[in-house]
């Protein structure tokens, strides 16, 4: 009565082999896909990053002595030294621009490690390291004057944040 | 007439004979379902179980999230008291130097995870533990 297929195996009992194995193997590709997903982070590092450096007084923002504005960024502070008392992550490198309206570059400092700097602008060809770039308004005081232009970070961060012991 | 019925009546009572090899494949093909069933159901709950009780995805969660806490509270200079409730089962270290939050089991083998945070140098958070409970002061 029964039609026999490969090896012996009723073309039957073939075919609903043929569907398990494709239930089975889903459901295990869809459990390691989850439990080997990564947890990004850059985005919202990225954006800690931006609040520090413009809010703090610690970091650039503008502070004359009686209160601190937040927001303003003060060029005179901006430089190396500054942003890695301020932001310092082993596993992340950054570069700060402010340029005026019209996209003219005012100032630049980065805090970056000679490795960074040189991952930087190849950074989407690298399969370790992730970048993120995040441009905002901003206001800025030089010479005496507060002037608006754009702030842009561009950061590098080595993938895969976390580490096991 | 006669002689057809009981050709027919004799057939009939040779036919269990002719189906136990049937039934007998019919039986192992019944088994062999089951089995393969009984595979994907294993693999169905093995992989919820798996995902339920991520050990490592818990001990990420808890060093990223207490990490990303201190840099957002020292992104600010005003004073900020923030208390932050750890699960039960983790216990959480902050390597000051390095500014390195590591987490792990009390009672678990499962290799511990750390994740950086920011080094402010200007500034220090205070950092009081008290059982689950970490109370973050900045200054």
């Amino acid at each position: 009565m029964n039609k026999k297929g490969i090896f012996g195996f009723s073309t039957e009992l073939v075919v609903y082999l043929f569907f398990i194995i494709i239930v089975a193997v889903f459901i295990f590709s869809v459990a390691v896909d989850y439990l080997s997903s990564k947890t990004e982070t850059i985005q919202l590092e990225s954006y800690i990053l931006t609040k520090s450096i413009t809010n703090s007084k610690t970091c650039l923002a503008y502070d004359d002595g009686l209160r601190t504005y937040k927001g303003v960024i003060d060029l005179k502070k901006l430089n190396f030294e500054v942003l890695n008392k301020c932001f310092s992550k082993p596993t992340i490198g950054y570069l700060v621009k402010i340029q005026d309206l019209e996209g003219k570059e005012v100032k630049v400092a980065s805090k970056l490690d000679a490795r960074q700097k040189a991952y930087l602008p190849i950074c989407k060809d690298l399969k370790s390291y992730e970048c993120y770039s995040r441009k905002t308004i901003v206001s800025y005081y030089q010479e005496n004057e507060v002037k608006t232009g754009y702030l842009t970070i561009d950061l590098i961060k080595q993938k895969g944040g976390f580490s096991l012991v | 007439m006669s002689s057809q019925w009981k050709k027919d009546t004799m057939n009939y009572h040779k036919q269990p004979k002719m189906n136990k090899k049937a039934s007998l494949e019919k039986m192992s093909e019944v088994i062999v379902h089951l089995v393969l069933i009984l595979l994907v159901l294993i693999i169905l709950f093995g992989a919820i179980i798996k995902i339920k009780d991520n050990k490592g995805h818990q001990l990420r969660v808890e060093s990223m999230n207490y990490a990303l806490l201190r840099d957002v509270i020292s992104t600010t200079d005003e004073e900020v008291n923030y208390d932050y409730l750890l699960k039960e089962k983790i216990e959480l270290e902050i390597n000051q130097e390095n500014c390195v939050i590591q987490t792990k089991f009390k009672e678990d083998l499962t290799r511990p995870t750390s994740f950086t945070c920011n080094k402010n140098q200007l500034r220090t958070l205070q950092e009081t533990k008290d059982k689950n409970l970490i109370k973050i002061k900045n200054e």
